[in-house]
């Protein structure tokens, strides 16, 4: 293994106990899917059901996107911790490869959204999802999801970079859970007022979510896929080169 | 002699604060040493330079033969630091956070050494606790005792006893020395001179951006100007009749007791003894008041702020 390598390894296993060590932090993370898919599923289901259309179906990708979206908020509060105390200064005066400071943080957190989203995926199922998807829409799917989770973790670890405390945090974290609700992820953007429309039409998180919908359920996709993918990678090439470019300004000072 | 940093003309800005203003100063391979200066005298901002944590904006150094500046990473390698402030992860235990720094280190026997290091600190019962319930002197120990794991050539100590108790401060001393013995080279900063007196063979004084004075403790005690001694008298006569012998001397006159500046040679002081007993008057009770470090420091900071 390389040195890199390593090193990143073993910042991860930091991340990983650290994570651990708050049982309570834990058990929230795996329970919000599982209580946003009965509250979504079975309270609004309902109404929608009359009009004649398999609500929870209809509303699984959105949730796993907000959810994807409500972990990763503790990506950006523990850089913003390690940033702002005394251990950043030990490990940059040790010889440890640059990369793997943020890198720990990152595979954390990419691996953390993958077991919400298999949560959220069971939680889906608990409470009536029934997809039709077959096998290769399955990989796709988990390709898409994928390329989300890593381009939200840069997204997140820039606030974590920048944010002057947890409030902040909390703020920027909002503001990301408000790009959730204003997508194709809860209501057909067509239902929206207008200016919400052309928003919610035009921002990354509806092609995402329309792409993995059309997957699960059969439907006729035009370019959904293409253009979700497009936006995560330039999210995440964008986003990679601003957090590292805001790491190192920030330890050279 | 080999000396294993060398700094030179070193300078650093923040905006309008010139807080360096040019350092100079070597350190042989295996002594220690301590840069002494009040608060924000710059020696944070000195050891940080020396780390490779913060950029100079101009001058040298070098440690272990490596330039500062371009060979960060194997710089890196020879050194360890501990900062002014704990740098320990709260969550993590004692001993975690010992394996921690030995796994980066990428050292075979990490656990091991973690177990060395825990019992030389006394934390073996505190060791599987979160360092958030540790004392902020178990946070020092254990601070210091992350930058031994791997037994790097160079530690950089800032304020390492800073928070601690006597007996803790005694023992941490007692562990500082036992580095040096064993061949490691340290720079401590400190405000305290008597801990740079019983620790340092070599000490600098940072002050106004510049190292105003540096030598060995001995060397700056003797930089002091000034050696008084007292002379005491068995009545106010004699005292009085002593102080016609005195010719040449300054000396403050009590109503039993003489206090006479020296230069601090031998000559001085036998020739005034000499001349007092000569007269056949008897010196009750004669003192000599050593030049602490405390003086000497604040002679050489005052001096320098009279010359500005
Ligand atoms: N990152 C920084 N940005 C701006 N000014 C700084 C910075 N770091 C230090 N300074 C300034 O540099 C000066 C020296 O600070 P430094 O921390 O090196 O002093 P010090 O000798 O370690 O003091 P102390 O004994 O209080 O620890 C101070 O005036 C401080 O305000
Ligand atoms: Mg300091």
């Amino acid at each position: 293994m390389s040195k890199a390598l390593k090193d990143s390894h073993i910042m991860f296993m930091r991340c990983l106990t650290k994570t651990l060590r708050s049982p309570e932090a834990v058990t929230m993370a795996l329970v919000v899917p599982l209580v946003m898919m009965v509250l979504f599923g079975f309270v609004f289901g309902g109404i929608a059901d009359i009009e004649g259309f398999n609500y929870i179906n209809f509303i699984v990708p959105g949730i796993i996107i907000q959810c994807i979206c409500n972990s990763s908020g503790a990506t950006a509060l523990s850089v913003h911790n390690d940033m702002s105390k005394g251990i950043i200064d030990r490990f940059r005066s040790m010889q440890i490869a640059k990369s793997a400071f943020l890198s720990g943080h990152v595979w954390l957190a990419i691996v953390r959204s993958m077991i919400i989203c298999i949560m959220t995926f069971a939680a889906a199922f608990i409470v009536g999802f029934r997809p039709s998807a077959g096998f290769l829409d399955w990989l796709v799917i988990a390709g898409i999801l994928v390329l989300f989770i890593i381009a939200i973790t840069w997204v997140i670890v820039i606030f974590g970079l920048i944010a002057s405390d947890g409030e902040a945090i909390s703020g920027l974290t909002f503001l990301i859970m408000i790009f959730t609700f204003l997508s194709s992820g809860f209501a057909p953007p067509e239902t929206l007022p207008r200016v919400l429309r052309v928003f919610a039409q035009n921002q990354p998180m509806t092609p995402v979510i329309d792409a993995v919908r059309g997957l699960m359920h059969g439907t006729q996709l035009n370019g959904e896929i293409m253009l979700a993918v497009a936006w995560c990678i330039g999210i995440t090439v964008v986003a990679f080169i601003v957090a590292v470019q805001i790491y190192k300004n920030k330890l050279t000072k | 002699m080999e000396h294993i940093i060398t700094v030179s003309n070193l300078k650093k800005s923040f905006k309008a604060n010139h807080v360096l203003k040019g350092v100079d100063f070597n350190i042989p391979k295996g002594s220690i040493f301590a840069l002494l200066g009040s608060n924000g005298a710059g020696k944070t901002t000195c050891v940080r330079i020396l780390s490779t944590l913060t950029k100079a904006d101009s001058g040298s150094a070098t440690i272990c033969g490596y330039d500062v500046f371009s060979q960060t990473d194997d710089v890196r390698g020879c050194i360890s630091l501990t900062g002014q402030f704990a740098a320990v992860d709260e969550v993590l235990t004692g001993r975690e956070n010992l394996n921690l720094i030995g796994r980066l280190k990428h050292l075979g026997d990490y656990k091991k050494q973690t177990s060395e290091y825990l019992a030389a600190i006394g934390l073996e019962d505190a060791a599987d606790k979160q360092v958030a319930t540790y004392s902020g002197g178990m946070r020092r120990r254990l601070d210091i005792a992350m930058s031994l794991i791997g037994k790097p050539q160079v530690i950089f100590l800032d304020e390492p006893t800073t928070g601690l108790d006597p007996q803790n401060r005694i023992s941490m001393w007692d562990t500082i020395a036992k580095l040096a013995e064993e061949g490691t080279t340290i720079l401590l900063t400190t405000q305290y001179l008597e801990e740079a007196e019983y620790l340092a063979d070599n000490i600098a004084i940072l002050h106004n951006g510049i190292i105003t004075a540096k030598g060995t403790p001995e060397e700056l005690k003797k930089m002091l100007p000034i050696g008084e001694i007292a002379l005491e008298f068995m009545s106010s006569k004699d005292t009085a009749r002593a102080q016609g012998f005195l010719e040449g001397y300054s000396f403050t006159a009590g109503r039993k007791i003489i206090e006479v500046a020296t230069d601090g040679s031998a000559t001085q002081l036998a020739d005034i003894l000499n001349r007092i007993n000569n007269s056949g008057i008897t010196i009750s009770r004669f003192t000599q008041n050593q030049p602490s470090l405390e003086d000497a420091f604040l002679t050489l900071i005052g001096e320098k702020e009279r010359s500005r």
